[in-house]
């Protein structure tokens, strides 16, 4: 018989190995992608006309002092010397120095990386405050007012640019009713001032919540909907069951693993798409930083910020993957 | 399910150590980290000074400064909005813009000269002389600490200094430290500088702009990586913390020479690169001082209640300049193409209505001017020179005639973080429009800047240029020499008058050949004038003390103070 | 009580062919139809520019940052333009980038799908492994890197933008192939001895034409989305050329004293994309027979 005990405990351990080579194989993986990343960030960068030496010396420069300094700072290496080196100090933890400020890479990115971190982690949560209920109550009243309600908002919000909508904020909140700040964020300490801090954040964490937050709703719905027209729905239904209890625990959990694709997918990139809020609101965010860099050609500051960045995917793809197991163990690990 | 149950729970478990072998990495790395801002090393002992008997040097006359009336400061903060993250700071590398408004707190130059009097003001150095037409020599004031206990100022950090510059080319090399032969350290207090050609205008540029003394002893056991980030200096206030992209703190040095200076104890630098969020914060109290105004807010806060609007004439202006060949790469100008005939750019400078630029970009802030010296120096004639503000088509047309070219096309760039230029350039792409000529403009970020401005690969370029020290040759020197930093080939410089001027010790000579330099300029053109916009600042009417310079980058702050 | 989705069954005329009964299907639909017709009108606004539109650069410094009037519809900007010429001159530069964007993506991505999709294997291992490898850059940062190394130009930014959408078109076509594999027809073509190619070109590619044209359209609302940010950041079309996204940023400057400077453009945008969107919407429910109000 197929369900002696014997049988299952095998079934049952052939999982759990599984599952942890799946696991290994997804940890192993970082690294490559880590290298993959940096690797065509740090051609790219070379290839860009500019020579970073040019932020440190003076213009009066003669030729034999730029070769000197290119040497001091280790430019004359042949790419795949310098590259490789860098890889070497990275994984130790050494990022090494801004070529224009001196200030270590590690120091200058720790010192903005939290306030990124933290406005777009407050723009997901806000995102999904928002956006579950709203698809829930669309998925519900599916065709009639609430829906549409909905579907409009978010349909605008899915086609209005991100700094449109935070020029908007800005032209109603911050100029006409003169309620908020707009920047200057960076010399509050959230954990001293807390209200003060969430004066600052409310602009921003709106701003970059808006498109996460109209493609939840959209997703969540769509999910919802074909959950909804399932056999199974119809049973349980047919059995009696409480409509909230039928929407909340069957239909919505259809939509729990695209909706962790998506917030996984916002994590991923939203470190790097911070570029255009930050430079709308004046916050020292590491996208802030790497622009910056980007255009003085301080390359391991762009080297660090694309490390934190890959890291930063692949750990919010890994907690993804941890999680669809968690939701849904039917889920097979290929 | 008892299946489920097995496997979700042992999967917890693989997933829990999994999550504790990764939080263990993550941390380990962050261990490397300091989030704190770097800290102030611990000062070494206090050296000994090896006696030297002194010297004393001939006594020039210097003029006095006023003492300034010693009232104290009713508040002890201050803040002051910046444009721009400082790039770094360091007596050996570029400071960009904002680095020296909070730099000139830090460090104390051989002398400063005064934007209003244009005479040099002793500030490190007490005194100063010619002695004979290659060496000056200058004394030093007794008594001067280096922060952080790193001792006293000696002539030896004068003679480390310079040498470092001339040896290592460094950022002054050229600008302020010129024609130096060598240093020496007289004595304790007194070092004599030696130079290869007689330099008239020694005190205004090396003891001035090339005078920002560094401190040896700090320098040589800090290393220069860890200077740039913890800079040592003697002014009235040290360097605190610095927050890349957020903010600069800087706090009174209680051993400063003066008692009576700083008034102030703390000082913070914000750094909000948006004009109108900058100017937003200050009309809500956020910040007390700002400049850099968007041209478009000028007319409202002008009359701004509760502020201090201050506007000097600047000792800057905008050029439109013209790349020459064989110097620029030959992809971008040719020795036939149009811009290389002079009647061609004449006829660029008397299409372009100056007067029209000066009130669509910077809203009535600034002179038309086609001329290379601003007012007050020796050579300054008044402008208009030979081109007039309003501009004239009629005589461009004809010019244009003149040298048989129709029309043509060209590619202007322009400095992206400084979008008044993209606007000047879009103005005047289109007040040549009637010459056929068409313009097209490419607004190119810093580190492209460097690449096709300094690397000779343009056609036509905007740039401001601010005067960094307080002398003529400053404004004609590094753009019209051969070979010298910013000329971009125009093949007929004046070089011979150019040295001559320099070097020369009778100021009425030196003024003619100055006369005779400018008139050459405005004639071929190599570089178009448009006009020397004002220097705009906005505080708090209850702040003082502060010295109207004539150039954004410079502040300082040593009186000032708060009324009330 | 929830009404749940209305449910139809697929209604096919006879002899009535998949496209005619799309279009029918898609005719029923007022919204989508409608949106189509407002995406008509812009584009043939934008393609006759040049011929009734006022001139976008011609500046009238005396008449700067103007209030919407008779004489300009739309209000002026800093130096005294038109803005309802810069508007619609601006989508000429707006709408080719995201139609070329989308091109870009298609003209490489559908040899990618097939051919990873119909082969399998370990080509299309290789494949998904490249297109995963575009898929981990963060857009933003690839497309400012590509400026930033070959200047910025709105031909680099087109390239920039067309790269990142590469993976998402080529796993799109991969899975249509992959279902259209399993489809009747295929095996019944290749039971006669059909060759791969024609199999590719008859079978299979009318499977993969449909998602991919709904997907064209809801990325073309994203291009034109992703060219005004990087507009925004100075990286696209350069002055004194209009662009929805730089037009904004300058706009943004101004906000106070002239918002129509912003607002404008900002409206052309939302439109563009919205018009898109829906567009894209009602043809994927078009094509689905099962109606999911989606």
């Amino acid at each position: 018989m197929v369900d002696s005990p014997t049988h299952e405990s095998t079934m049952a351990s052939i999982l759990e190995v599984e599952m942890t080579a799946y696991l290994l194989r997804r940890i192993v993986q970082i690294p490559f992608v880590i290298v993959v990343t940096s690797l065509v960030i740090f051609l790219l960068i070379h290839l860009t006309p500019g020579d970073p030496v040019n932020e440190i010396l003076g213009l009066h420069a003669t030729p034999e002092m730029v070769r000197v300094w290119r040497h001091k700072l280790g430019l004359d290496r042949p790419l795949h010397v310098q590259y490789l080196s860098w890889l070497w100090k990275a994984s130790h933890g050494d990022l090494g120095q801004s070529i224009r400020s001196a200030q270590p890479v590690l120091k200058l990115i720790l010192d903005r990386l939290p306030l990124t971190f933290v406005l777009i982690t407050l723009a997901m949560l806000f995102s999904l405050a928002v956006s579950i209920p709203a698809g829930i109550i669309s998925a519900w009243k599916c065709g009639k007012f609430p829906d549409y309600a909905v579907m409009f908002l978010t349909l605008i919000g899915i086609s209005m640019p991100q700094f449109g909508f935070a020029i908007i904020l800005i032209m109603v909140l911050a100029l006409r009713l003169d309620l908020l700040p707009i920047s200057g964020i960076g010399l509050v300490k959230p954990l001293q001032e807390p209200w003060r801090f969430a004066q600052y954040a409310i602009m921003p964490v709106l701003t970059l919540g808006l498109g996460l937050t109209a493609l939840e709703t959209r997703l969540l719905r769509s999910c919802m909907l074909d959950a909804l027209s399932e056999e199974y729905i119809r049973v349980a239904r047919a059995k009696g069951l409480r409509e909230y209890f039928i929407l909340t625990r069957h239909a919505f959990r259809n939509a729990l693993i695209p909706l962790i694709t998506v917030v996984a997918t916002y994590y991923a990139l939203g470190m790097g798409a911070s570029i255009i809020v930050e430079s709308i609101f004046g916050i020292p965010g590491l996208g802030s930083l790497l622009i910056e860099a980007v255009w003085a050609r301080d390359i391991p500051v762009v080297q660090g910020c694309t490390f934190f960045i890959a890291i930063f995917f692949v750990v919010a793809n890994l907690v993804a993957d941890i999680l669809y197991v968690y939701v849904d163990p039917r889920i097979r690990f290929q | 399910m008892e299946k489920k149950k097995v496997t979700r729970r042992k999967f917890l478990k693989v997933a829990g150590t999994v999550g504790l072998w990764l939080g263990a990495a993550a941390s380990s790395l962050l261990e490397a980290c300091a989030p704190k801002p770097t800290p102030a090393p611990a000062p070494p002992e206090a050296p000994t000074p090896a006696p030297v008997p002194p010297e004393a040097p001939t006594p020039t006359p210097v003029p006095p400064t006023a003492a300034p009336t010693v009232v104290p400061s009713v508040r002890k903060d201050l803040v002051v909005g910046l444009h721009a993250d400082v790039p770094s700071f360091g007596a050996f590398t570029k400071l960009g813009e904002t680095g020296p408004k909070v730099n000139e707190s830090i460090i104390r130059r051989l002398a400063r000269v005064s934007h209003e009097t244009f005479q040099p003001e002793p500030e490190l150095a007490v005194e100063w002389a010619m002695e004979d037409p290659t060496t000056w020599v200058i004394k030093l004031r007794e008594g001067v600490q280096w922060h952080k206990g790193w001792g006293e100022v000696t002539a030896e950090d004068v003679e480390y200094t310079i040498n470092y510059i001339v040896e290592n080319q460094a950022y002054k090399y050229g600008t302020g430290i010129l024609n130096v032969d060598y240093v020496k350290a007289r004595s304790k207090y007194v070092v004599e500088v030696k130079l290869t050609q007689p330099f008239l205008a020694f005190p205004q540029v090396t003891m001035d702009h090339g005078g920002d003394i560094c401190c040896k002893k700090a320098h040589l056991e800090m290393g220069e990586e860890e200077y740039k980030i913890n800079p040592i200096g003697c002014g009235p206030f040290q360097f605190e913390e610095w927050v890349s992209g957020s903010h600069v703190i800087i706090k009174k040095f209680p051993d400063y020479w003066n008692p009576d200076q700083p008034k102030v104890e703390e000082v913070v630098f914000p750094i909000i690169p948006d004009a109108s969020v900058r100017l937003a914060a200050l009309e809500k109290g956020e910040i007390d001082w700002m400049d850099r105004i968007n041209g478009k807010d000028i007319p409202r806060v002008r009359e701004l209640e509760g502020f201090t609007f201050e506007n000097v004439p600047g000792w800057n202006w905008d050029c439109l300049a013209f790349g020459f060949a064989p110097y620029i790469d030959a992809k971008y100008v040719t020795e036939d193409f149009p811009t290389q005939i002079k009647e061609v750019r004449q006829a660029i400078s008397y299409a372009i209505s100056r007067q029209d630029i000066i009130d669509a970009v910077y809203y009535g802030e600034g002179q038309p001017s086609d001329s290379p010296i601003p007012e007050g120096f020796p050579g300054y004639r008044p402008w208009p020179l030979k081109y007039p503000p309003e501009g004239d088509l009629e005589t461009a047309k004809s010019l244009m005639a003149q040298a048989g070219v129709d029309g043509f096309d060209a590619e202007v760039i322009g400095l992206a973080t400084m979008p008044w230029h993209v606007q000047e350039l879009e103005v005047i792409a289109e007040q040549v429009k009637p010459l056929g000529i068409n313009l097209s403009i490419t607004a190119v970020e810093e580190g492209m800047w460097h690449e096709r401005w300094y690397e000779h690969n343009f056609t036509m370029g905007m740039r401001e240029i601010s005067m960094v020290s307080a002398d003529t040759d400053s404004c004609l020197y590094w753009f019209h020499r051969s070979g010298a930093k910013h000329w971009q080939g125009w093949p007929n410089a004046p070089d011979e008058w150019l040295d001559g001027a320099r070097a020369e010790t009778d100021p009425e000579k030196q003024k003619e050949l100055y006369i005779k330099i400018t008139d050459r300029v405005i004639d071929e053109c190599p570089y178009i004038f448009t006009g020397h916009v004002n220097v705009i600042r906005l505080y708090d009417e209850r702040l003082t003390g502060f010295r109207p310079w004539r150039v954004y980058f410079i502040m300082t702050l040593d009186d000032v103070g708060w009324t009330a | 009580m929830s009404q749940g989705p209305r449910l139809q069954t697929e209604r096919r005329l006879i002899g009535e062919s998949e496209a005619a009964r799309t279009i029918r299907e898609f005719r029923r639909r007022k919204v989508a139809v409608a949106s189509f017709f407002i995406m008509v009108v812009l584009v043939t606004a934008v393609i006759l520019a040049p011929v009734f539109a006022p001139d976008p650069i011609a500046q009238d410094l005396k008449n700067r940052l103007q209030k919407p009037s008779l004489a300009h519809p739309f209000g002026t900007d800093y130096l005294g333009r038109d803005l309802l010429g810069r508007v619609i001159h601006g989508g000429r530069i707006s709408l080719s980038v995201g139609l070329i964007v989308v091109a870009i993506a298609v003209i490489f991505s559908v040899p990618i799908g097939l051919v990873a999709g119909y082969f399998g294997g370990r080509v299309d291992d290789l494949l998904m492994r490249l297109m995963d490898a575009l898929l981990t850059f963060p857009p933003l940062l690839l497309a400012i890197a590509l400026l930033a190394s070959l200047g910025p130009d709105i031909k680099n930014a087109m390239l920039a933008l067309g790269l990142v959408r590469i993976p998402r078109f080529a796993r799109l076509v991969r899975g249509c192939v992959i279902s259209a594999k399993e489809n009747q027809y295929v095996e019944a073509a290749r039971s006669i001895g059909a060759r791969d190619l024609r199999i590719m070109l008859f079978h299979i590619w009318p499977n993969v034409a449909a998602p991919l044209l709904v997907q064209s359209t809801i990325s073309f609302a994203a291009a034109i989305l992703a060219e005004a940010g990087l507009s925004f950041l100075g990286l696209g079309v350069q002055p004194p050329t209009p662009s929805w996204g730089r037009d904004i940023s300058e706009g943004y400057k101004y906000l106070r004293e002239a918002p129509w400077m912003a607002i404008f453009p900002m409206a052309a945008i939302m439109v563009s994309a919205i018009s898109m969107n829906l567009v894209g919407d009602g043809l994927r429910d078009a094509m689905n027979p099962r109606l999911r109000g989606r």
